[in-house]
């Protein structure tokens, strides 16, 4: 019997994680395509001088599009911290860590401004990448491919380049999931904790992550599976500490229940009916709010469509509640934006993209979509 | 059963380490609000929470009166055609109305009142509404609100200035709820100042509000 003995090289240190960023460039090529068109079309609306309802804060910088509506509000935040008005619109209702970090960046010299653009567009790249993780993870790589290649150019994804958290909290979010499908327990607390410290979509990726930890109990130790219920119960944890912390600085712990009411965002059991009556009259008033309307029934559709790709169940639950729990409030502002932290409409756009045809279709009209939307920011919020 | 023990303990330390870091993150990076500002901010809550206030004031040298200011629907009750607005009744028979979008009427005095006269009185009746309003707009304006330390009647009270188009207000509070307890109104070349009560509204009080002619 002879033994065939073969030398095999070790790999350089070095080579793994370059070969790791090889095999990603096409999503850095996608982010800076989509992004490209965002930040151009942003600096030709401001060349233009198309004002509509932009703050004269806004307009002094050449991508100040980008930084205006709530951007002026994180940005307050992170400069003077939150104060409570009363029976105003006031900045209790923007959650922390957006403001938080985006302090951090402009410790290091850059102006709020540019440290929101810098903070939003650098974390669409991480989440693009964490996304693309998860979904390959979830349906196998030609699949992840397609999926994340949407979310580089979705047509509301340009609020993805505005001084808004949604970059980070997508990023947040497909981290959590992804940490927790590879049982690293406490990343996914962390993640799971910065998405709700975010926006309080975050608060439903606690269901995935309650999920895999269910399904991996039996391998895991006692002290494992404390870990990995704690990261069940991050998300709660960390959306509790803001209103414990408004009640330290503000002496008011509903503080921001108070802000939500003032910005008209007073959750009621029948809000989707209130919604619903009095939509006619609320076109009226807005036309533009067409555009969440339609972005509603998108997302419903392509929530259908991520079921029928195989969508795990608690994704999709949570994606609904994401996209149907605003509606609870009495109005249809703004969906088309918060629907953007819902990870199986994306899933549900890549499975009618299956074929080369519909594919080919969908690029076209997101980038087209994208370069329109984004030039209606002067126009109406996000 | 040991190790389910365990599992929760671990899963309690987890949720407690997330919410402390949660807090601490927030509370060693965002800057908190300035005295100033949540003095402000809390006058304006207390009067955003009282819709009857009694005062007594004195304005342009007259003698002082007693007043009540009520904010809400007039007529009361589910009334088609009700408006929203205030009425202030101060001294014997004065009523000052001021109902959204009617003009400003005074009622119950021996000579007509000048608008700004009126208006002096709303807000020296502590007319919370109005107040608040006065007191958010410049909250909003992003000025640096200046508190100082003042008396009222002899008791402890912290001041803060609110501008006005014509003049200024001057809010005297307790100095540690941040109740609105005082006012010193200039308006132009009129000045005045009240002690204000605010009053939980009861039924009892607001039917004799009502009855008052």
């Amino acid at each position: 019997m002879s033994v065939d003995v073969r030398t095999v090289e070790p790999a350089s240190p070095l080579e793994a994680p370059t070969q790791w960023v090889r095999d990603r460039a096409w999503i850095a090529a996608w982010w800076t395509g989509g992004r490209a068109l965002v930040l151009l079309t942003a600096l030709i609306v401001h060349a233009l001088n198309i004002r509509g309802y932009s703050s004269s804060e806004s307009r002094g910088h050449a991508l100040g599009l980008l930084t205006g509506w709530d951007g002026i509000w994180y940005r307050r935040v992170a400069a003077d911290g939150y104060l409570l008005i009363p029976g105003r619109q006031s900045d209790p209702a923007f959650f922390p860590l957006y403001p938080v970090l985006l302090r951090g960046v402009h410790a290091t010299g850059l102006g709020y401004p540019t440290a929101g653009l810098l903070l939003s567009n650098l974390a669409l790249l991480v989440a693009l990448v964490a996304f693309e993780a998860i979904t390959r993870e979830l349906f196998g790589s030609t699949f992840a491919k397609r999926a994340t290649v949407y979310v580089a150019i979705f047509p509301l994804g340009y609020v993805f380049s505005m001084a808004y958290p949604e970059s980070l909290v997508l990023g947040a979010i497909a981290l959590a999931g992804l940490a927790a499908m590879r049982g690293r327990w406490a990343a996914a607390a962390i993640f799971a904790a910065a998405a709700a410290l975010a926006r309080p979509e975050g608060l439903f990726v606690a269901l995935p992550v309650l999920v895999c930890a269910w399904r991996q109990r039996h391998a895991l130790t006692p002290v494992a599976r404390g870990i990995a219920l704690g990261a069940v119960l991050s998300p709660a944890a960390a959306l509790a500490s803001y209103p414990l912390y408004l009640g330290s600085v503000l002496h008011d712990p509903l503080a921001w229940n108070e802000a939500e009411r003032a910005w008209g965002r007073a959750f009621s059991p029948l809000g989707v009916g209130h919604a619903i009556i009095h939509l006619p009259h609320a076109l009226a008033t807005n036309p533009w709010l067409v555009r969440d309307v339609i972005a509603f029934a998108v997302y419903a559709v392509l929530l259908v469509a991520a079921r029928r790709a195989g969508a795990p169940g608690p994704w999709l639950l949570g994606a609904v509640a994401v996209v149907a729990l605003p509606l609870f409030s009495g109005s249809f502002d703004s969906i088309g934006r918060f629907g953007l932290l819902a990870l199986p409409v994306f899933w549900g756009l890549a499975w009618i993209g299956r074929t080369p045809h519909a594919d080919r279709t969908i690029r076209g009209a997101s980038l087209f979509l994208l370069v329109a939307l984004t030039a209606t920011i002067p126009l109406v919020f996000p | 059963m040991r190790s389910a023990l365990v599992t929760l303990l671990v899963a309690a330390a987890v949720g407690a380490a997330v919410l402390g870091t949660g807090w601490t993150v927030q509370a060693a990076s965002l800057p908190a609000p300035e005295r100033g500002e949540l003095v402000v901010a809390r006058a304006s809550t207390w009067l955003s929470r009282y819709r009857l206030v009694d005062s007594e004031f004195a304005v342009d040298g007259r003698p002082a009166v007693r007043a009540q200011c009520l904010e809400g629907w007039f007529p009361p009750g589910r009334t088609a055609g009700a408006r929203r607005g205030t009425i202030l009744h101060f001294g014997r028979h004065g009523t000052i109305v001021a109902l959204e979008g009617r003009k400003l009427a005074v009622l119950g005095v021996a000579r007509p009142e000048a608008p700004r006269l009126a208006l002096a009185q709303l807000e020296l009746g502590g007319c919370s509404r109005l107040l608040s309003h006065a007191i958010e707009t410049d909250l909003q304006s992003l000025r640096r609100v200046r508190i100082e330390r003042a008396t009222v009647d002899d008791r402890p009270a912290v001041r803060f200035v609110v501008p006005l188009k014509l003049g200024r207000i001057l809010v005297y509070v307790t100095p540690r709820t941040y109740r609105p307890i005082a006012l010193s109104i200039t308006l132009g070349t009129l000045h005045g100042r009240s002690l204000l009560r605010l009053t939980r509204a009861t039924p009892a009080l607001l039917t004799r509000f009502a009855a008052r002619p």
